[in-house]
């Protein structure tokens, strides 16, 4: 959606982000991503959120994203010169079950306890009815078509939970606690939460939950860790009944449901920390991570394994948290993407923001949001780092912001099936890339950049991109603007994973080898270009100045191969005035001096 | 026992507070519940890509391999490489001290010369309305906890002062400089001073009432003393016998407290460059700790230590020098 002047989003009901537009479409009419508008971005860094909003309400910056804190946003809210946004993301805090455990084991109990979460006093008491949403599924609607809506679900309902209890064998004791179906008292569980001083929401919402249920007599008590022990009796040590726990980023398409339900997956630090392990379940995971050859069939899969999820409440999801974003008023071209926001990493409000009846040039300037670490574009460490390379650095197809794929900086591709040796199913995709961009220091960008970068990522092992790269067979780049990769795979994800990786310039990288660990490009100056460091790729915006822990300044980069057509005649325009205004006012010179040495020649004459 | 010998034994008994310091320095992190791979990778990366950053980061190696491989780096003095930032951490030490130097340098010249003056002042008035008032804004001003005032500060001349005056009155909000700062050298140098105003109150406030306290009662110890009879006697002027012969004999105790002041120097104020968004060490210690950045917290941790240790020694050298009637 591309918006134009952003009203205040804020919601009188808990719906009211479900009414932006997340359908699909034939997104290249509808989106034209030609830019950037601006002439120039600005990232500051603040230590906290406090500062900030103080920065955003005293004109230092344009937008503050992430905000998470009621008052911060009724705040922000009344301050005439600042808009609020509120837009669904792939964020879900979420309550799980030990399934290895005894009394855990029993699904009964756990669609109990799944039907005793008061989700919509939880958004509404700890979060004004603001920040969060009540969520009663695990694939988010903000996953789009990959969310099944006709899933079983489990909102808050004493009567239902007990219900399920009774007709699962519970009886009420005398001491008004459950007996568990063998007629023993059902032992105590123990509800893991962060400390009150930690993480006082989730605190209280464990608190609330394990209110309820001992309000309903299932024998339970809030166990507090701190954060880290927490994560470390749950991912690893698998010590626990029930925790409660919150994920973001889940990336656009739900691929984490493989990690947090296959078998596989249960062992220490892996994400089924539920301990699950259903044959069904395994097979229709597998067929939609790694088997899948299209979208259609990989949601399909997908959609049936969320109905045996949901079947088995493994987990419950509680809440989502929406993303919150604040920006001055006065800016236009605002795009919100889905699962993100307007402009979280990969957005595209960067391509388009521009000053309302001002279309081109200005300068955006925005929180950083966090500390960024390392702008090393082989690590993938955060939101911040990622906010700034993401646009220098990018990949051979991207996706708008309905999460469609599109061309980037290959312009098609045709996919053959192959068959590998040892009958090995594999796809060999060929990419035509497109011929008119440059890298940001001028080089031309060609297939041997495309080549350099995968055999790179593959002999250097590069953790981040191993996923992506361990099913690359062969990569050959047959001429300058045609790559051919082959894959050990014919899973639609195999070929989003190699097709996202981000594009290096092997004029920069070829000489890194296996440093690459403490390479951090924008710390080296360029070889070759003044001014510029090695931190060089084909996106909209150039790394022209920095200094760490302060501020990241990043001028539009005019050769981009995707620039906005009337901003680059405008900068044709001042560019050919510039060279021709000199020669025209030596022109004009020379014509009026010998004009006037004509004149004057002819009044001498007799 | 002479000089040499002293220096000796102090030499010995420093050395071996640094390899207990840096012995304990590895283990304490390591018992520390959590995993420094969470921080340093995205969540949504698969187990693999997981196990792939420990190996990377030698977090899957025994645990004497990592602790001999520390130990050679921190001998060494190249301190490790970052596991977030991916620099070397005496890099990024180096490159911060300056900023921490200039704060906690700057602070602890002004609270120690004012905090002296104060204390002298309120003993030469001892009893008086003045005494009674420095010595409440010594015990007030102590008393503060340093990030209320921090951002109590940030908040009156950040927020609502700009605010209110249009921007008249104006102090920034975070960092050691103006994003972009300016290009000419005057400045940028004024640019760094307007940065620096709000931190640097804030430590000035904070540490000068605890000189104050501890020099007027030195002081009023001192003054008792029979040679400021005498001095009085010989007729010296109040001031000669305040500042040279009161204050020279309480010097050391004083220089031991500044002495023990020079690691917070180079170490630091966590919270107040936190809370100042200050390109410090401070905040280079707390941001470590938040990301379990192993590597950045053994290397300050160990760089603090050496600081620390040198500058005992170096006070506990330089005492007789400072008072004859120190023996060793």
């Amino acid at each position: 959606m591309v918006a134009g002047v952003l009203p205040l989003l804020v919601p009188k009901s808990l719906n009211v982000p479900s009414s932006i537009p997340y359908a699909s479409g034939q997104v290249q009419e509808r989106y034209p991503f030609n830019g950037p508008h601006v002439d120039e971005l600005i990232f500051k860094y603040y230590a906290s959120p406090d500062a900030d909003l103080a920065a955003l309400q005293r004109d230092e910056i344009e937008e503050v994203s992430d905000l998470v804190r009621t008052m911060d946003i009724e705040t922000l809210s009344r301050d005439p010169n600042i808009n609020v946004t509120f837009n669904l993301q792939t964020h879900y805090c979420y309550v799980a079950f030990n399934a290895r455990m005894d009394t855990l084991n029993d699904v009964s109990l756990r669609k109990a306890i799944a039907s005793l979460i008061p989700r919509e006093q939880i958004a509404n008491q700890l979060f004004g009815g603001i920040v969060a949403t009540p969520m009663l599924y695990e694939v988010l609607p903000s996953f789009g078509n990959w969310h099944n809506p006709n899933v079983a679900t489990y909102p808050f309902n004493i009567d239902r939970a007990k219900q399920i209890l009774e007709q699962a064998g519970y009886r009420l004791g005398a001491d008004g606690k459950y007996l568990d179906p063998t007629g023993k008292p059902m032992r105590e569980l123990s509800f893991l939460s962060p400390s009150q001083e930690e993480a006082p929401t989730s605190y209280e919402i464990v608190r609330i939950i394990t209110d309820t249920m001992r309000s309903l007599g299932i024998n339970v008590r809030q166990i507090t860790v701190a954060f880290d022990a927490l994560l470390t009796q749950v991912y690893t040590n698998h010590d626990f009944d029930i925790y409660f726990l919150c994920v973001s980023g889940l990336g656009r398409y739900p691929r984490w449901i493989y990690d947090f339900y296959h078998s596989s997956l249960d062992v220490p630090d892996g994400d089924n920390t539920p301990g699950v392990h259903n044959d069904e379940l395994d097979k229709l995971l597998t067929q939609f991570r790694y088997e899948d050859q299209t979208e259609e069939q990989a949601r399909e899969h997908l959609w049936r394994a969320q109905e045996i999820i949901a079947d088995n409440v493994w987990r419950t999801p509680v809440y989502s948290r929406y993303e919150i974003e604040a920006i001055r008023k006065g800016w236009s071209g605002l795009v919100v993407t889905r699962g993100v926001g307007i402009f979280e990493p990969g957005s595209w409000a960067w391509w388009t923001v521009h000053k309302e009846g001002q279309p081109f040039g200005g300068t955006f300037t925005a929180s950083v949001g966090g500390r960024v670490r390392t702008l090393n574009p082989m690590f993938d460490t955060g939101a911040s780092d990622q906010k700034i390379w993401n646009l220098i650095y990018e990949s051979l197809i991207s996706a708008d912001p309905d999460g469609n794929i599109i061309p980037w900086l290959a312009g098609s591709w045709d996919i053959q099936d192959v068959d590998l040796p040892n009958a090995t199913l594999g796809r060999k995709i060929t990419y035509h890339l497109n011929q008119n961009i440059t890298w940001q220091d001028g080089a031309k960008f060609t297939s041997k950049d495309v080549k350099f970068t995968y055999d790179y990522m593959i002999k250097e092992q590069i953790p981040t991109y191993l996923p992506a790269v361990e099913e690359v067979v062969s990569v050959d780049a047959p001429d300058d603007y045609i790559v051919v990769i082959t894959i050990k795979s014919r899973s639609f994800f195999s070929f989003l994973d190699v097709s996202s990786v981000p594009i290096v310039p092997e004029h920069i990288w070829r000489d890194v080898g296996d440093k690459w660990r403490t390479f951090v490009p924008s710390e080296e100056k360029h070889s070759t270009v003044a001014g510029l460091t090695k931190e060089i790729g084909t996106g909209p915006f150039i790394l022209t100045d920095f200094k760490a822990g302060e501020y990241w300044r990043m001028e539009w980069n005019q050769q981009y191969f995707k620039r906005h057509p009337d901003k680059a005649f405008q900068v044709e325009m001042a560019r050919a005035t510039q060279t021709l205004l000199p020669a025209a006012v030596v022109v004009v010179i020379a014509l009026v001096g010998a004009g006037y040495v004509i004149l004057r020649r002819r009044r001498r004459k007799p | 026992m002479g000089f040499r010998e002293y220096a000796v034994k102090r030499t010995i008994n420093a050395i071996l507070v640094l390899l207990i310091v840096a012995t304990l320095n590895f283990f304490l992190f390591r018992i520390l519940p959590g995993n420094p791979i969470t921080h340093l990778i995205n969540p949504s990366m698969p187990l693999e890509a997981r196990t792939a950053m420990m190996k990377l980061w030698g977090l899957d190696k025994p645990l004497y391999e990592q602790f001999l491989t520390y130990l050679v780096n921190m001998f060494t003095g190249s301190l490790g490489v970052s596991f977030s930032s991916t620099k070397p951490v005496a890099a990024e030490l180096m490159e911060r001290l300056p900023n921490t130097v200039l704060l906690l340098g700057s602070a602890t010249v002004i609270y120690t010369m004012l905090g002296i003056e104060l204390g002298v002042v309120a003993v030469s008035r001892r009893g008086s309305s003045t005494d009674l008032a420095t010595v409440g804004l010594g015990l007030l001003t102590q008393a503060l906890p340093v990030f209320f005032l921090g951002l109590l500060l940030l908040l009156v001349f950040g927020y609502y002062l700009p605010i209110a005056t249009n921007n008249a009155i104006n102090f920034p909000l975070a960092g050691t400089i103006s994003r972009p700062p300016p290009t000419d050298t005057l400045g940028y140098v004024l640019d760094v001073m307007w940065h620096l105003a709000l931190p640097l109150a804030t430590l000035v406030v904070i540490s000068f009432g605890s000189y104050v306290l501890i020099i007027r009662n030195l002081m009023i110890d001192a003054l008792s003393q029979d040679y400021i009879t005498i001095a009085k006697a010989k007729g010296l002027d109040e001031r000669t016998i305040l500042y040279k012969h009161g204050l020279r004999s309480i010097l050391p105790p004083v220089v031991t407290i500044v002495g023990l002041s020079l690691a917070g120097v180079v170490g630091g104020a966590v919270i107040t460059e936190t809370i100042f968004t200050w390109h410090g060490v401070g905040r280079y210690l707390y941001e470590a700790v938040l990301s379990y950045d192993y590597p950045v917290m053994q290397g300050t941790f160990f760089f603090l230590a050496v600081v620390t240790i040198v500058a005992n020694y170096l006070v506990d050298l330089i005492y007789g020098l400072l008072d004859p009637r120190i023996k060793y």
